[in-house]
């Protein structure tokens, strides 16, 4: 049975949500920034080794016009996705405010995952031992950092995510049953990129 | 008469060095030649270029047709074939059995009507060459035995092989016989055949009258077939000698030999080799080891004898020309011998054949006698055939018929009662391929049968279209609910062609499930939407928000929130139409199967559409009845806002223009903007009755508390405007529509403010001072108001500025009227304005003509002046004005402007009125510096 799952991706103006979606759908990266207005839509199915599920990915936009738009999307999402830039401090210390919005509307009956996008920027402000001990404290199910513009750990940000989700209908989460445990990934970058093209999705 | 020869034969090897050996293999080459002419082969050009190279080492290639080549046993056209067995290279024995064999085989299974064997048997030692003219002569030298061989060019001798080759050629008992010498000297071609050939194509070939050209050969050949035909060995040999023998005396010349013994053996013209050869036939046959050795000394054979003239020679002669050809032939007999198994196996199989080709002629017989007898019956059976060929063709038509007009029982019973699939539609093809062809019988001077059809295949049809439809409005629905990835492909490809068929031959009924389903889904979709509102409406009843269970609240905001309530909804609306559009697409994807219809594309759209337009009504609804309720402006605007955005958000999932549901929201940006413009009249129309109720403090003037609220109020709902929108940015109005939103704003509170003034027992100036106090906040909010701003900053300014100029006028008025020189101040500016910068004293000399300019009348001035001034300073009238700008520029100019007066006139004064003697009068006490300190006027001399 094919299961579809919204998943809302929250964070300041500029942070790249928009640019990470691009990369998991189409696979580009286009570097002129376009403000998303209100809160965009796409979808894409996924085939996990013994499922499929379809993920529903809305876009919300970062301006403060558009922020009342956002409760209302995350009120029925299975997944909040909280973006921050690693190269601006400003965004990363909303991810506390974007995470009392998650907390208010779904309280603890979502996953939430925290990315930390532009890993190819130099000029990082934002330490990823920090942004771990910050997803840590504030209960996310994941941390990961990310690059739309090389597709860094992009398709593994989604994965992952899938193959956390079916466990969310049937079974309580590991951050339920366990408290704050929180899974982390390897963002070590001097790693090869994984290969942009090498979609299984 | 041209005869096709076919020549056969095997290698020859040769080293040619001299020049009667060319001519040798030239003559027997030139034989074979010949016979190409007639029958040419690709290796002549070869064979040319071969024997004309006469200094060089060469092997002249005799071979031309292998015997396998099938053209030679199937190509008709040949009429003799030669086997020309030159030499065998270096077994003899077996080249001669291979000759003897491929002969056989020609002669067995070829179609060539001639053939003649000729054998030359031959053998060139490396080193030696044995040429003679019209024929072969070997010329061998060995001493014992012994062969050596020596290279005419080098001397030397040659290797061990060719010395081994030549013991094989001295056991070749052909060789010994000398039967090389005698049969090669006789070199020809015979034309004749064998007793097997003659069986076999005597008829075919009797015209064939072939001319011995050697008997020899012939009576070689024949005695050969005699071998082959099986007699026994003794028998054929015998006749074989014989015949050797009697057809000698006829085939040789012994003057011819006579002559060449001759000139062997004489003084001129010898010939060495000749001699040389006979010595070899003596030594052999008189040795005990040779192959020919005499059995008495009769027998003896010496050369010498050969030579005698007479009989005597002639004789013997003779006898050993037949030692020569007995040894011969009893050698050639022992090589037939080996083939005489063959023979037989052969003549085994004859009799077989034999018997079948009588069997043959006795069936052949019968048959014929049994066809006669048959004839009625034949013609009984042509009878027949002839009528079922007329019942096939019948059949035939009749089957054509019923394929091109007619549905079998099977398909018409699938059409009412199987399932809709590939067969199903297989059939329906089949009917309208059935209602086409029918134009045939249409067009048939009977008609009938045409319509028949025609109205037949035509009921069938709305039978099939009437079974999907009721089909696909059974299962569309369902499989509209069902996920993309759970649907049977089969399942949706058949709806896919039920939809396709049904459009095209039914748009009604199309239109009919199109509709059911819009209507289905509509239904589900309204029902759900309901139960949502209903849930929100029971939550926001029933229990305070704070109370709410955060994983058990409904669907929309648990605490009554007008603008979070019109989010959620439009969030659900905009999720929902993502769910349905992405369900349709599904449903009508064209990915799979062989359906493609433009049409059915088009249908997404649609159905996409007035499915999530049937959430249009409650939508409405839900967002009138938000609106209508709403009173806070700024929450309208937002609300209108937020409708705006949406209604963009669902332009890009749907189509806008054909959208009931985007029309719905643009018909509720209108209501909200309505709305907006209904709560400030309304509110001005109750600040109205409030305000003309309130009593103004006239010991106080400052801003009535209705302003503050209402401009608070409402002025937020700019917020949100940056300092570079234009004026429809803000609810996209229009300049005429923002006008009168302005208006609104600052117009009619300005009139209220007018008319609570009036209405109050204020005097002129705590009039002018309440309402320089309101317009000054009002012009103050305007001003740092974008959008309202750039329409009303200058009308309230201009307003303003209307009001403190009123204001300081009064103030003048009253300086001069308390210091009793108003009077004084028209007349002066009767006869000339002091307000203009040009000021003369002599301009003023009619002002002695009026009555009013005497001593009394300025002293009594004076006087009231002394007495106003003293208390003016702490007067504090003034002072309810809030604006500080205001209050200066209100306090200063009236006095300043007084000053200036007073100057002017003291100056007049002094000029013009005068005692008895002409002397000025000293009327004011105090010059124009103690007036001006007096009012408050600094740098008095300044002003002068």
């Amino acid at each position: 049975m094919l299961t579809k799952y919204k998943i809302v991706f929250l964070g300041d103006q500029g942070v790249g949500k928009t640019s990470l979606i691009t990369r998991f759908m189409y696979d580009t990266f286009d570097s002129h920034y376009a403000a998303t207005i209100g809160i965009d839509f796409l979808s894409k199915t996924m085939y996990l080794d013994d499922k499929t599920i379809r993920l529903q990915l809305w876009d919300t936009a970062g301006q403060e016009r558009f922020r009342s738009l956002i409760p209302s999307y995350i009120r029925d999402s299975n997944v909040a996705i909280v973006v921050y830039d690693i190269t601006n401090r400003d965004s990363f210390n909303d991810v506390q405010k974007w995470l009392d919005y998650i907390r208010e509307e779904r309280g603890k009956d979502v996953l939430i995952i925290l990315v930390g996008n532009k890993s190819d920027l130099k000029d990082k402000v934002v330490t990823s031992d920090e942004a771990e001990e910050l997803s840590k404290k504030l209960g996310c199910n994941l941390f990961i950092e990310t690059s739309s513009k090389n597709g860094y750990n992009v398709k593994k940000l989604f994965k992952k995510v899938a193959k956390m989700l079916p466990e969310l209908k049937n079974e309580p989460t590991e951050q339920e049953t366990n408290g704050n445990n929180v899974q982390t990934i390897d963002i070590s970058t001097d790693k090869p990129e994984e290969n942009a093209s090498s979609c299984q999705c | 008469m041209t005869i096709k020869c076919l020549t056969l034969g095997c290698f020859v090897p040769c080293y040619h060095n001299s020049t009667a050996g060319f001519k040798s293999l030239n003559s027997s080459s030139a034989l074979l030649g010949k016979v190409r002419d007639e029958f040419p082969h690709p290796e002549k050009k070869k064979k040319r270029r071969l024997l004309n190279n006469s200094n060089s080492r060469f092997w002249a290639r005799m071979s031309f047709f292998p015997p396998s080549m099938p053209n030679i046993q199937t190509d008709s056209t040949i009429d003799i074939c030669v086997y020309y067995q030159l030499s065998p290279i270096v077994n003899s024995v077996q080249s001669y059995s291979d000759s003897i064999y491929w002969y056989t085989w020609y002669v067995l299974f070829s179609r060539l009507s001639v053939i003649s064997l000729h054998l030359v048997p031959l053998y060139f030692p490396k080193d030696q060459s044995l040429i003679s003219h019209h024929g072969f002569h070997v010329r061998c030298r060995y001493l014992r035995n012994e062969f050596r061989c020596r290279s005419p060019a080098t001397g030397k001798t040659p290797d061990h092989r060719s010395k081994t080759d030549y013991r094989r050629f001295r056991s070749n008992p052909i060789f010994r016989s000398g039967f090389l010498v005698s049969v090669s000297s006789n070199l020809s071609i015979k034309v004749s055949g064998g007793k097997r050939h003659r069986y076999r194509t005597q008829r075919e070939y009797q015209h064939l009258d072939p001319e011995p050209t050697s008997s020899q050969a012939m009576e070689y050949a024949q005695s050969s077939l005699s071998l082959l035909e099986g007699s026994s060995e003794e028998v054929a040999s015998k006749n074989m000698i014989n015949q050797m023998k009697s057809k000698s005396t006829r085939g040789l010349d012994s003057d011819i030999l006579k002559s060449r013994l001759d000139r062997v053996f004489s003084q001129t013209g010898y010939d060495f080799s000749l001699r040389q050869s006979i010595s070899l036939l003596e030594e052999r046959i008189n040795g005990k080891n040779g192959a020919l050795s005499p059995e008495n000394d009769q027998d003896l054979f010496h050369q010498e004898d050969l030579v005698q003239p007479g009989p005597s020679g002639t004789i013997n002669r003779r006898k050993l020309r037949g030692k020569v050809e007995e040894d011969m032939l009893r050698r050639h007999f022992l090589m037939l011998h080996a083939f005489q198994p063959i023979a037989r196996k052969l003549e085994y199989l004859k009799s077989d054949l034999d018997d079948l080709n009588d069997s043959y002629d006795g069936i052949k017989a019968r048959l014929a006698e049994e066809i006669g007898k048959s004839g009625g019956v034949r013609k009984n059976l042509r009878e027949k055939v002839r009528q079922r060929d007329l019942l096939a063709v019948k059949k035939h038509l009749l089957t054509s018929f019923q394929d091109k007009f007619m549905l079998s029982q099977y398909d018409e019973h699938y059409l009412m009662t199987g399932d809709i699939d590939e067969t199903y539609f297989d059939i329906l093809q089949k009917v309208s391929t059935i209602c086409s062809n029918c134009d045939i019988l249409l067009g048939m001077d009977n008609d009938r049968l045409g319509t028949f059809i025609m109205a037949k295949m035509g009921s069938i049809k709305d039978m099939a279209t009437d079974r999907m439809s009721a089909y696909l409005q059974k299962n569309l629905n369902a499989t509209y609910h069902q996920d993309s990835m759970t649907r049977d492909s089969q399942n949706v490809l058949n709806l896919q062609k039920s939809m396709v068929y049904i459009r095209k031959n039914s748009i009604e009924k199309f239109n009919i499930i199109v509709y059911g389903l819009i209507k289905q889904r509509s239904q589900a979709l309204v029902s759900d939407f309901n139960a949502q509102l209903k849930d929100y409406s029971n939550a926001a009843s029933t229990r305070p928000a704070a109370t709410f269970d955060s994983s058990k609240k409904p669907l929309y905001l648990s605490s009554y929130d007008s603008k979070r309530f019109t989010s959620d909804v439009l969030a659900y609306i905009h999720s929902t139409i993502v769910n349905e559009l992405e369900m349709v697409e599904s449903l009508f994807s064209f990915d799979q199967g062989d359906v493609r219809n433009q049409d059915l594309l088009d249908v997404i759209g649609v159905v996409g559409n007035k499915v999530v337009d049937s959430l249009s009504v409650p939508l409405k609804a839900a967002l009138e009845s938000t609106i209508r309720q709403e009173y806070k402006i700024e929450t309208v605007v937002q609300l209108y806002d937020l409708i705006d955005l949406y209604c963009m958000m669902y332009g890009k999932l749907i189509n806008g223009e054909k959208s009931g549901l985007v029309a719905i929201l643009l018909q509720m940006k209108q209501y909200a903007r309505d709305r907006l413009f209904t709560l400030i009249q309304e509110r001005l129309k109750a600040l109205k009755v409030t305000s003309e109720a309130e009593e103004l403090d006239e010991g106080f003037l400052g801003l009535p508390d209705w302003l503050v609220d209402f401009y608070t109020d409402y002025l937020r709902i700019f917020d949100s405007v940056s300092a570079t929108s234009k004026n429809s940015d803000f609810v996209d109005m229009d300049s005429e529509k923002f006008n009168s939103l302005c208006c609104l704003l600052v117009d009619e509170p300005i009139r209220i403010l007018q008319v609570q003034a009036k209405k109050s027992a204020l005097g002129k100036q705590g009039i002018l001072i309440f309402e320089i106090n309101a317009v000054d906040f009002i012009h103050s909010k305007v001003e740092v108001t974008p959008l309202l701003s750039t329409v009303k900053e200058k009308y309230t300014s201009d307003k303003l500025s209307e009001l403190v100029t009123a204001i300081t006028q009064y103030q003048f008025t009253q300086l001069l009227k308390n210091s009793g020189l108003f009077d004084i101040y028209n007349l002066v500016n009767m006869i000339f304005a002091l307000e203009d910068d040009f000021f003369d004293v002599s301009v003023y000399e009619p002002i002695t003509q009026n009555k009013l300019f005497r001593a009394d009348t300025f002293q009594a001035a004076n006087q009231k002046l002394q007495e106003y001034l003293a208390t003016y300073i702490t007067s504090d009238d003034l002072n309810k004005l809030i604006s500080p700008s205001i209050l200066s520029a209100v306090s200063v100019d009236p006095c300043v402007h007084f000053v200036k007066f007073y100057h002017n006139l003291t100056l007049i004064v002094a000029e013009y009125l005068k005692d008895e003697n002409g002397q000025p009068l000293p009327v004011f006490q105090w010059d124009y510096r103690h007036v001006a300190t007096l009012l408050g006027v600094d740098d008095s001399a300044e002003l002068v």
